[in-house]
């Protein structure tokens, strides 16, 4: 038996890369055909059940038309199984308000759900305030049958609506726990019978969540349960740090972050934190900059991290303007990212250049 | 540095000027209007160029500085500075483009860079503006500060980057500028502004949006109860219709058993019926044919009836056949021969009606005695008739003849007007014709005096001809043209364009006043002549008065007639064609009176003879011959005509009574055999009673024998319908009369219903069997005992079931209706948060990038005003130095602020200098002036140039400036320029 574990697609939710609008709404458009794909992907490999470990849609965010795509697409895949388990920020219920769920889509609720695949179970529950405690009790599984659990919630040794109590997971013949809440892969040994998982999310909606994204496909022999993680995301998010200390010129500056990221795939999301310090020379035109980026891949931005250089002997005794104004200010008791932004702003002021 | 000497080839309305300046003070005295304002700025010029020119002359130093004569725009500067002497030569043209700058090592005679065409604010380092606020002091200029950007950065010992200094201004109003375009310091403008506007907005659609949550979730569990409500209506209703099905089978099983059994009953009862008429035919049943057949034998008979009687009008029938069995046994005449007779008989009637109307109607025997009356005298024969009409037309051509004899009309009126014109008197042709020879011999004298002249003339005119023809020739041309001019004003009056009419009209006066001159001319030039001779002239005088009394005679006879103004002879002639014509007339109308009396007698004499011939008859006198003549003929016609009408008559009546004899003979021999004498007048009558009588008794005669032979009949058919019924009763065992109608009626009915019986009891029987095959499966089940509730209240249910689910999913498509408006708005969450997010991000950028700007702003200010502040003290301390030196006093309550602005403290207030009088004023600035060059230059002490700046000063106050000036003339060149000799330094001792 073949099964995929995916969870956290998070459809429609809001992409925290600051995507202008327009690109904003092809991700959410992407990750939508990512799903799709990766449903044709199971049917080809002739999937049995997809397991959907939570956070699929976004509570508030959620459009009827992402809804219908969603449920056309099981409706498409009538020989898999979907499971389709709530999480925290699901807001399922509404998404498919007045829609008719197809009969392939398995739901769950605060009791435990047992579905049967031969001599494999798949138990899932949602936790919510009142059961979050008493609900590992509830667990009824047997070693004959190959036990899969699914859960959503934050991996932890404590009782909570938003964690899944490990402990209270072990020892009840669960080969594999498949969970959902972290958006990136990880697989763990649960006890001496099973493992849990987090399959991550299927596509990288902030820089916080670069590198691989896919879901897990499952392997069912015997009792035996292979499991693999494949990347699958359409697009990659990478954090690039560049190091700006002694470039002046946008040029330069714009040769470091290409070399820097040399390796990475047009199609990707690149964020270049600049580092390392600068000086009241430098050009730091990140408008330009961006530009040049946003045109070597699918987005691009850049996060100035970098610190103003000054060297105080230069402007100790400077009795110009310019040095009378970096000295107020140094002395002044705004924070530090403050001062070398006024004095920027002092300093290109006085210069005639353009104060972005 | 020191200046050493300039050269000014062409600078406003300075010319060839050379000036070398003294290390100290160089004084330049010149009377007012040389230029030494103009000088002022052609240092400034040559240190530093022109600045970009304003519109304004005042403004724009190089339009202003333009040389007044031409030439080359420009000069040279010596200048020494670091102990090296440089030569600046500066030219420049109508814009800078055409500017030219170039410096040379003196000492090395060679070009030197090292300095720029910038070369004022590379040695001062100070903007020409600056310079000119710190260096130069004019007359009357009135200094607003004397500190600006330049001159605080200088004073601040700031300059290391001349365009960073100088743009302090400009960059703090970019950095307003810039932090006013996110957060407007007045109003609500801004991009943060922009921002919140937004975010309000936002925020509203996205409350709007979110608050449709539980409207949406309370429509989910609305619809949601509403389908589980619907699976359990749907499930009820199966099992109600179930339930139906069920009670709907038994009762149908009830119902198939009920058919049955009644089918079977009804068969049964059939079979009993039937028996028990059979019972009373033991032997057989007559079938219904036969039963038929009786019946109508029966009623056949019943037509027959009785024997009948004879009635009244039958026994009548036998009484006449008896009475006229004798008269018609002769024979009865056939139709033929009574229709041939009536025709006889008709036109015996039209015969005897013809013969009375042979006549003449009433109105033509009253004709007649008219015309017998008239022609009581006579009647006239045709030829006399004759006669009297040709009497008549005679006469009307005579009269004719006579209205036809008279002058026509306008000859008439011609007449008339002759009449008039010759009521002075007709004149004798005689007369006339004297009077024309007369006129002619007037003539005759006049023109031998013409040709007397033109002899004289004709000498004259051969040197003149070509002048005359030519002056004929022109006023013939003008006199045409002005003629063709007149016609053609005239015609614009018509067509009433008034403009050309009259301008044709003047243009053609004046032609035609023009040919009249010429003519004139060509006249008045014959003046121009030889004398005549004496002897001419008398005789020309003779000839002239033998005409003159020709022509007054000729004159005086005219003038009886005619008074106009024409010439003699054609008055002449006029009379002379008036009479003519008068003579004409008058002779015509003669002749015609004399035919009229002619036409007249003969007129006279005809209607006489008309008169008398006609008299004799009674005819209206106020007719015309012809009328009469006519009414006679008319008469002699009328009358012929009925004469002959009469005789027609009578021959005709004659004939008529002989038809009638003939036909009464036939008639009454044909009638005599049957009726005793009969009178012709009755034939008629007599006639159509025999016919009558006739038809009446062969018609009896017919009926007697029909009627009996009816009776025969009867008699024969009654005794067939015995003979079959008794065969019929012995057949079936009944006993039928045919006195007994009834009995075979009620054997019939009873035969019937057996057959109806017969019928009834295959068909049913059939139907039974049919019902059996049908059902034998529902039949042979047992009937179910199974109590199921009755079929009413089952359909009541289920209807009940099928409203509510009705309004279930009515309430449902409602529910999807507003579940779709909903979504529509909720779609709408995540792009509104992401659009908010955006916004609000910006927004906090914004806000956190104007309160960096503001705090620029600040630290900006808060330098320039530190620095400020570092030489404020040097400023005061040697401002109050020179104010000693020059007041030779200590002005203990003078302010300066950092914008270098000085006030006074006079009667316990600081006053604005403005409140100070020229001369303190002047004093004040001077001693800034100096104070500032001190602070701006220290130790390098540039030079100073002074115009007339003690203008204002009173004598004590001079001499003091003056000494003064010396003594900084120590320590800074100066170069100072006066006017006026007492305000000259040199010559103050």
């Amino acid at each position: 038996m073949k099964i995929i574990h995916c969870s956290d697609l998070h459809f429609d939710s809001k992409m925290e890369t600051n995507l202008p609008f327009r690109k904003a709404q092809e991700r959410n458009n992407e990750l939508l055909t990512t799903f799709s794909k990766m449903v044709s992907f199971a049917m080809e490999k002739e999937v049995e059940v997809i397991l959907m470990a939570g956070d699929i849609f976004d509570a508030q965010r959620i459009t009827s038309k992402t809804a219908d795509y969603f449920l056309d697409t099981v409706r498409e895949a009538p020989d898999i199984d979907f499971m389709f388990l709530r999480g925290n920020h699901d807001g399922s219920r509404r998404a498919f308000a007045g829609k008719k769920t197809p009969e392939n889509l398995k739901f769950f609720n605060d009791e435990w759900t047992y579905y049967s695949y031969d001599n494999v179970v798949i138990a899932g529950v949602e936790l919510n305030r009142d059961n979050y405690r008493s609900i590992y009790d509830d667990l009824q599984l047997t070693p004959e049958t190959t036990n899969i659990v699914m859960m959503h919630g934050q991996e932890s040794t404590q009782f909570g609506e938003n964690n899944v109590c490990l402990p209270a997971l072990q020892s009840k013949h669960i080969h594999y726990l498949a969970l959902g809440h972290i958006h990136s892969y990880k697989k763990e040994k649960l006890d001496t019978e099973g493992v849990y998982c987090y399959s991550g999310c299927l596509e990288g909606r902030g820089f916080d969540e670069c590198g691989e994204k896919g879901f897990v496909f499952l392997h069912l022999k015997e009792h035996r349960i292979k499991s693999e993680f494949i990347p699958f995301a359409r697009r990659t998010l990478y954090d690039i740090p560049v190091d700006i200390t002694s470039l002046t010129t946008v040029n330069q500056m714009h040769r470091a972050m290409k070399r820097a990221s040399s390796d990475i795939s047009k199609e990707s999301l690149v964020k270049f934190t600049l580092t390392g310090s600068y000086t009241l020379e430098t050009q730091k035109d990140f408008r330009f900059l961006t530009q040049l980026l946003n045109d070597e891949f699918y987005f691009a931005k850049i996060k100035d991290e970098s610190q103003l250089a000054l060297e105080k002997e230069t402007y100790e005794h400077d009795i110009s303007l310019k040095g009378e104004f970096i000295r107020t200010v140094l002395a002044s008791e705004l924070k530090d990212e403050d001062k070398d932004i006024i004095i920027g702003y002092g300093i290109r002021a006085l210069s005639g250049e353009e104060i972005e | 540095m020191r200046l050493i000497s300039l050269k000014i080839e062409n600078f406003g309305n300075l010319s060839d000027y050379s000036l070398v300046f003294d290390p100290a003070l160089t004084v330049i005295y010149e009377e007012n209007g040389f230029g030494k304002t103009t000088l002022a700025e052609f240092i400034r010029a040559m240190f530093y160029g022109f600045e970009r020119a304003g519109r304004s002359l005042d403004k724009n130093s190089r339009k202003k500085n333009l040389p007044w004569q031409g030439g080359t725009y420009g000069g040279n500067l010596v200048f020494e500075y670091e102990g090296t002497m440089y030569r600046i030569e500066r030219t420049f043209g109508s814009i800078p483009r055409q500017d030219s700058f170039r410096l040379y090592n003196v000492d090395k005679n060679k070009r030197s860079n090292r300095f720029s065409e910038n070369i004022g604010l590379e040695l001062f380092e100070l903007d020409a503006d600056s310079f000119e606020r710190s260096t130069y002091l004019p007359q009357t200029r009135i200094i607003d500060s004397l500190s600006s950007s330049g001159i605080q950065a200088k004073l601040g010992d700031l300059v290391q980057d001349t365009n960073d200094i100088n743009n302090f201004d400009k960059a703090l109003q970019a950095l307003r500028n810039k932090r006013s375009s996110l957060i407007a310091f007045r109003g609500s403008s801004g991009s943060v502004g922009e921002a919140q506007k937004k975010i309000t907005y936002l925020h509203q659609r996205l409350e709007e949006a979110q608050s449709l949550f539980p409207e949406l979730d309370v429509l989910q569990k609305e619809m949601d109860a509403l389908e589980n409500r619907k699976e359990e209506i749907l499930s009820a209703l199966t099992s109600t219709r179930e339930e139906i099905t069920l009670s709907a089978e038994a009762a149908s099983r009830r119902t198939l058993e009920a058919q049955y059994q009644a089918l079977r009953s009804r068969v049964e009862k059939l079979n009993e019926q039937q028996r028990k008429i059979l019972e009373a035919y033991p032997f057989a049943m007559p079938s219904e044919s036969e039963m038929d057949e009786l019946l109508a034998m029966y009623d056949k008979a019943a037509q027959l009836g009785d024997a009948p009687q004879m009635t009244e009008a039958e026994q009548e029938e036998e009484a006449f056949v008896g009475e006229n069995k004798e008269r018609f046994e002769q024979g009865i005449p056939d139709e033929e021969t009574f229709e041939y007779f009536q025709n006889l008989l008709n036109r015996r009637i039209s015969l005897v009606s013809s013969l009375e109307h042979a006549d003449l109607s009433d109105n033509e025997k009253k004709k007649l005695e008219e015309l017998n009356a008239f022609y009581s005298g006579g009647v006239p024969q045709e030829e006399v008739i004759d006669t009297w009409e040709a009497k008549e037309d005679e006469l009307k051509i005579h009269k004719n003849r006579l209205s036809d004899l008279a002058l026509a009309p306008e000859e008439e009126i011609q007449l008339q007007h002759l009449k008039i014109f010759f009521a002075p008197g007709i004149p004798e042709r005689d007369d006339l014709s004297q009077k024309q020879r007369k006129l002619e011999q007037a003539k005759e004298l006049r023109l031998q005096n013409l040709k007397i002249a033109a002899a004289v003339e004709e000498s004259f005119e051969e040197q003149a001809a070509p002048a005359k023809d030519k002056k004929a020739a022109l006023s013939i041309a003008l006199f045409i043209i002005g003629l063709i001019f007149l016609g053609a004003g005239v015609f614009f009056f018509v067509r009433q364009n008034f403009l050309f009419g009259g301008g044709f009209l003047a243009s053609g006066l004046a032609l035609l006043i023009l040919a009249a001159y010429f003519r004139l001319t060509q006249m008045i030039s014959r003046g121009d002549r030889r004398a005549i001779s004496s002897q001419e002239r008398q005789i020309i005088r003779k000839s002239e008065e033998e005409a003159a009394a020709l022509e007054k005679d000729v004159l005086h006879f005219v003038a009886s007639y005619i008074s106009d103004e024409r010439s003699l002879s054609s008055k002449l002639s006029e009379i002379e064609t008036k009479y003519n014509q008068y003579m004409y007339l008058n002779k015509k109308e003669k002749q015609l009176e004399e035919q009229g009396r002619l036409l007249e007698n003969n007129i006279k004499e005809l209607t006489n003879v008309l008169q008398a011939e006609l008299s004799r008859f009674p005819l209206d006198k106020n007719l015309s011959f012809h009328d009469m003549l006519v009414e006679i003929h008319t008469g002699l016609s009328q009358m012929s005509e009925l004469n002959k009408k009469v005789k027609e008559l009578e021959e005709t009546a004659e004939k008529t009574r002989a038809d009638i004899a003939v036909v009464d003979e036939e008639v009454s021999a044909f009638l005599q055999p049957y009726y005793e004498l009969v009178e012709p007048k009755d034939f008629a009558v007599q006639l159509s009673l025999f016919r009558k009588e006739s038809a009446d008794y062969l018609r009896a005669k017919d009926n007697i024998e029909r009627r009996k032979k009816q009776k025969e009949k009867r008699e024969e058919i009654l005794s067939q319908y015995r003979q079959k019924l008794h065969i019929f009763s012995e057949t079936y065992s009944c006993s039928l009369s045919l006195e007994d109608r009834q009995e075979a009626l009620r054997m019939r009915d009873e035969v019937k219903e057996s057959a109806i019986l017969k019928k009834n009891m295959q068909e049913a029987k059939q139907e039974l069997e049919e019902f059996s095959k049908k059902h034998e499966k529902e039949l042979a089940a047992p009937i179910s005992d199974v109590h199921v509730r009755g079929l009413d209240e089952l359909k009541k249910e289920e209807e009940r079931f099928v409203t509510e689910l009705s309004q279930i999913n009515e309430t449902l498509v409602h529910h999807h209706q507003r579940l779709r408006v909903i979504q529509e708005q909720t779609d709408t969450i995540s792009s509104l948060q992401d659009d908010l997010s955006e916004w609000s991000e910006k927004r906090q950028e914004d806000i956190k990038k104007a309160e960096l700007l503001d705090q620029t702003i600040h630290y900006l200010q808060e330098s320039k005003d530190a620095l400020s502040r570092s030489y404020l003290g040097s400023i005061y301390q040697s401002f109050t130095k020179y104010m000693k030196r020059l007041m030779g006093e200590e002005e203990e309550n003078i302010f300066i602020d950092q914008d270098l602005d000085v006030q006074m403290e006079r009667r316990g207030a600081a006053r604005d200098l403005a409140y100070f009088s020229a001369g303190q004023t002047d004093i004040v600035m001077i001693c800034m002036r100096f104070a500032l060059v001190d602070a701006l230059f220290g130790d390098k002490k540039p030079f100073v140039i002074l115009d007339d700046p003690f203008i204002n000063f009173d004598d004590d106050n001079t001499k003091r400036a003056l000494r003064l000036l010396k003594e900084l003339s120590k320590e800074h060149q100066i170069i100072y320029m006066t006017c006026n000799s007492s305000r000259e330094p040199l010559l103050d001792n």
